[in-house]
């Protein structure tokens, strides 16, 4: 029973339209929205209200899980999802957000209340009157100021019984107030300030370990928790029971086929299914995973042979050039190995374009190698929103054979000024620069920005190496001028 | 300043300097250089050159090659006798030595299997070598754990062990009752006397029990029954057993030759679904048939040491001779794997395996090639903080270029296997058992076995 062209074409139209662009704000237009909800079950962990501390890459969906925490009709959604967390017994609350407008908390708010030149005790005492602000929330009061909310932070004695007397009453009451912190990266354009706010924080979130009833959760990019600047000496201990999102390739496979089975061609789609003998799942059953192709690698396999063939060339020797559920993943990965799900939908959007709609499948094996060429761009231009130099440090490496000698890539920045740019245009256009300012100011230093962030990486034998997602990128920038090695 | 002794290896560019400088690019390139079964070279030149321009640069060659220079005729030009033989001889590779492309024929008393550029892959069954530089590597257990998974997925398959050095496989798949008549080694030297019949043929074969009930291993051991019966007449047969055999039509068959007779004999896909070989891939003649000869996919076993990588290092650079300049990348390269032996489970460990095959195949010039020789590089178009993308840019400029070895695989670790002896540890012929260990490996070998067609199911 095989399926008509036009019918290959219906789910081939469904993949070229599915959104990109997944909601990357806690709060305000762009909140995650139920239809967009969907529960790996590795992220279960990030979830769970007893985990102070959620690592995640940009695009990992920091924010979007911020958001779902903070949305009771969401949160209800992923209570079936994770129905072991008691997320339906959740208050949540936004301690930052990143965004001054609405009841977000900004970097405007944060200035108010921590001058310029304050030192880690005023740091420490706004974000323990975040803590008073999510309590005040929480129990429905006139919405109070949050610089209103500072002399009862500064006062321990008071602050601890306004926190004890919310803590009996939330535990008599069977709640657990969680206080969510997102976008920590925005809350200061200065390296020494954003090491400090950091430090301040963490140590806020070791001091509340004690209480039950209410608990913070902190959405952090990596490289801003292993900062090697912040001093604390919990901090081990924190770093070790950071928990870390990612989307392994079965979750990412998962993501498309939940799309599809979603999509205005569910109906082409279940009889693809049908024809591998699958089952079609409904809203419900894929948001609770009990439906295998969110889950299980062998039927997810079969249903991207039938979507794709099984290999990336055809013909009798085309099993050497790999199979096509593979080498997206093979080469979606950044340094850390880890791929987003923008960039993994990336590629098989732009595969999904490519060239004429094959009569007998869905995508080609040429339209899924092109699609590499759109998620290094969407890949990059995800990580330009947090890192504003990155293409510029990009560029100059294009012609670079790779794996390199450090030297090699340290003459190639030196030559095309790639670090005194970066420096001069991070101050001119007001954001963080690749590295904090110090005496080393110098190629190395640039490269162990990329390094932490994932974009370069060291080998075994010493020579440096970037994955080919964002050597891809590198290509597709645009040059001018060049300059002699 | 003493002049230094010429050596081996200083030879070749000594020559192609000195004939560069008196006749130019052109006339090196298009002539051919013949080197010795001594090793001394002489230059035949496929344009006729005057009397006096012999005669000059033939002192100028003696000068400076010493010993390495041919003592008559070191010198040839296009219209002396014999030359055109040397000039048209099909076993002449082009190779670069430092920034000339020439012509080398090489005449060696052994090693001429090595001179044929590899064979195109065979047509069904598929073969597989499983070839070490040196044993200990766990070849000929992978090789046992393959056929008997095959044949647990209902596979025939036929095993031959072509490592007459220190044969194995025959013990280890077949036992006193199976183990046939003859081994590999007779059939080479039978061969030179008479042809080898089908009764000849059938007394090669003997079945593994480890084939299980669903499927069957044939097996062609290294020595059958007569040789061990007759142990002392053992290293007699294997001196024969390497002599070129002349053939009927005068021409001469190479030990490349009489294997793959052999093995094609077999490879039917009426009988077999895969052949599964033992080789070494020493350096030796003997290595070259099942490297070069078989149109086989070659797994190359080593441990991750310093050893591994010198040994394969002479083996790829002689392989990198036949890559022609400035084509595309050549079939056989994506033949060729690299599996790493006793590999540790942290993946991170083993990263450091694949990046020194890749390094070690990239500088023998097998690894993806500079796109170009970039000795500038580019200022970003655009502010540095908004650079633009560049829509233009064709796919096969910016997209990870694919030619290269395929990714090297990796056999963990596993102490079961060690003194592996399934006959009395049926268990680890499990699939559980040996999953973990062999996995990528099988996975490798059973796409290619039970290929599925493109098309949808």
């Amino acid at each position: 029973m095989k399926l008509t062209a036009a019918e290959y074409q219906d789910i081939r139209k469904a993949i070229a339209s599915l959104p990109a662009d997944v909601s990357n704000d806690a709060i305000g237009n762009h909140a995650p929205k139920l239809e967009e909800l969907y529960a790996p079950e590795t992220h279960a962990a990030a979830l769970d209200p007893e985990a102070p501390i959620v690592l995640g890459v940009r695009g990992t969906g920091k924010s979007f899980w911020a958001g779902v925490l903070g949305k009771e009709e969401l949160r209800e959604a992923a209570a079936t999802a994770y129905p072991k967390l008691g997320l339906n017994h959740l208050n949540v609350q936004f301690g930052f957000t990143g965004l001054d407008s609405l009841n977000g908390i900004g970097r405007e708010k944060l200035d108010a209340c921590v001058p310029a030149n304050a030192g880690i005790d005023e740091a420490r005492f706004f974000w323990w009157a975040t803590i008073l602000y999510g309590l005040a929330q929480a129990e429905g009061k006139q919405p109070t100021k949050l610089s209103k909310l500072l002399p009862a932070a500064r006062d321990l004695e008071e602050r601890e019984a306004i926190l004890d007397r919310h803590e009996k009453a939330l535990h008599a009451r069977s709640r657990t107030l969680l206080i969510v912190y997102d976008a920590l990266d925005t809350m200061a354009i200065s390296w020494p300030r954003r090491q400090l706010l950091t430090q301040a924080l963490l140590e806020v979130v070791w001091s509340m370990r004690a209480y039950r009833a209410i608990r913070l959760k902190l959405f952090l990019r990596p490289d801003q928790l292993e900062d090697d600047a912040l001093r604390f000496v919990e901090l081990p201990k924190l770093r070790t029971g950071a928990v870390r999102l990612t989307w392994p390739g079965t979750d990412l496979y998962g993501l498309l086929f939940a799309r599809l089975a979603l999509s205005d061609a569910s109906v082409s789609f279940g009889r693809l299914l049908e024809s591998l003998g699958l089952r079609m799942g409904s809203r419900t059953e894929i948001l609770a995973r009990h439906w295998s192709l969110g889950h299980d690698v062998s039927d997810q396999k079969r249903l991207m042979t039938a979507l794709t063939g099984p290999y990336m060339a055809d013909g009798a020797h085309g099993y050497k050039k790999g199979n096509t559920y593979d080498w997206p993943l093979a080469h979606l990965g950044d340094a850390f190995n880890e791929v987003t799900p923008r960039s993994f939908l990336g590629l098989a959007i732009a595969a999904a374009t490519y060239g004429a709609a094959p009569p007998d499948r869905v995508l080609t094996p040429d339209g899924i190698r092109h699609g590499l060429r759109a998620a290094s761009k969407t890949r990059v231009d995800q990580l330009h929103q947090e890192f504003p130099w990155i293409k510029g440090v990009l560029a100059p490496l294009a012609g670079l054979l790779l794996p390199q000698e450090e030297k090699e890539v340290f003459t190639v920045w030196r030559k095309t000024r790639t670090l005194p740019n970066a420096i001069a245009d991070a101050q001119k256009e007001d954001y963080l620069p690749p590295f904090p300012e110090s005496g080393s100011n110098d190629e190395r230093s640039l490269y162990m920005a990329l390094e932490r962030i994932g974009v370069m990486l060291r080998r075994k034998d010493g020579r440096l190496d970037m994955p080919d997602l964002f050597r891809v990128a590198a290509k597709l920038l645009k040059k001018g001028a060049t300059a002699p090695l | 300043m003493a002049k230094s002794i010429v050596r081996f290896d200083d030879s070749l560019p000594i020559l192609t300097e000195v004939v560069a400088s008196e006749l130019g690019h052109e006339t090196l390139a298009a002539g051919t250089i013949l080197r010795d079964t001594m090793g001394r070279l002489a230059f035949f030149s496929a344009t006729a050159l005057p009397e006096e321009t012999v005669t000059h640069l033939s002192i100028r060659l003696q000068e400076a090659l010493g010993a390495y220079a041919r003592t008559d005729r070191i010198v040839a030009s296009a219209s002396d006798y014999g030359t055109a033989p040397v000039l048209t001889d099909p076993l002449t590779l082009r190779i670069t030595i430092g920034p000339h492309s020439v012509r080398l024929l090489d005449r060696r008393l052994v090693g001429a299997d090595w001179l044929r550029a590899p064979a195109p892959p065979a047509p069904p069954p598929p073969r597989f070598v499983f070839s070490s530089l040196k044993g200990g590597v766990g070849r000929s257990t992978a090789l046992t754990v393959a056929a008997a998974h095959l044949a647990g997925r209902g596979g025939r398959v036929l095993a031959i062990d072509l490592d007459m050095e220190a044969p194995g496989l025959g013990s280890v798949l077949l036992n006193s009752d199976t183990l046939p008549e003859y081994g590999i080694i007779d059939a080479l030297v039978e061969n030179g006397l008479t042809p080898l019949d089908e009764s000849f043929y059938a007394d090669l074969i003997g079945p593994s029990a480890l084939g299980g009930q669903r499927g069957r291993i044939d097996v062609i051991p290294a020595f059958g029954r007569r040789s061990m019966k007759h142990p002392a007449d053992v290293l007699a047969k294997i001196a024969r057993a390497y002599a070129e055999e002349s053939q009927p039509d005068g021409s001469v068959a190479t030990i490349l030759d009489q294997v793959r007779a052999i093995v094609n004999h077999f490879a039917t896909p009426a009988r077999y679904d895969a052949i599964l070989v033992d080789a070494r891939a020493g350096l030796h003649e003997t290595t070259a048939s099942s490297v070069l000869g078989l149109g086989a996919e070659v797994l190359l076993f080593g441990l991750d040491e310093p050893q591994t990588f010198q040994g394969y290092a002479a083996l790829l650079a002689h392989l990198a001779r036949f890559v022609p300049a400035n084509g595309p990348p050549p079939e056989w390269l994506e033949r060729l794997t690299m599996v790493q032996g006793k590999a540790p489970l942290d993946p991170e460990e083993r990263a450091g395996f694949e990046q020194r095959c890749s390094t070690l195949f990239a500088e023998i010039g097998l690894g993806p090639r500079p796109s170009r020789a970039t000795r500038e590089a580019p200022f970003p178009a655009g502010p540095f903080h908004d650079v633009p993308w560049d829509e233009d840019v064709p796919d096969e400029e910016v997209l990870p270029e694919e030619w290269g070895p395929r990714n090297p695989l990796a056999v963990l670790d596993d102490a079961r296997f060690q003194r592996f002896n399934p006959h009395l540890r049926r268990d680890l012929l499990s699939e559980a058992v040996y999953q973990t260990a062999y996995g990528a490996l099988l996975n490798r070998i059973e796409n290619a076995v039970f290929a599925k067609p493109p098309s949808n199911p």
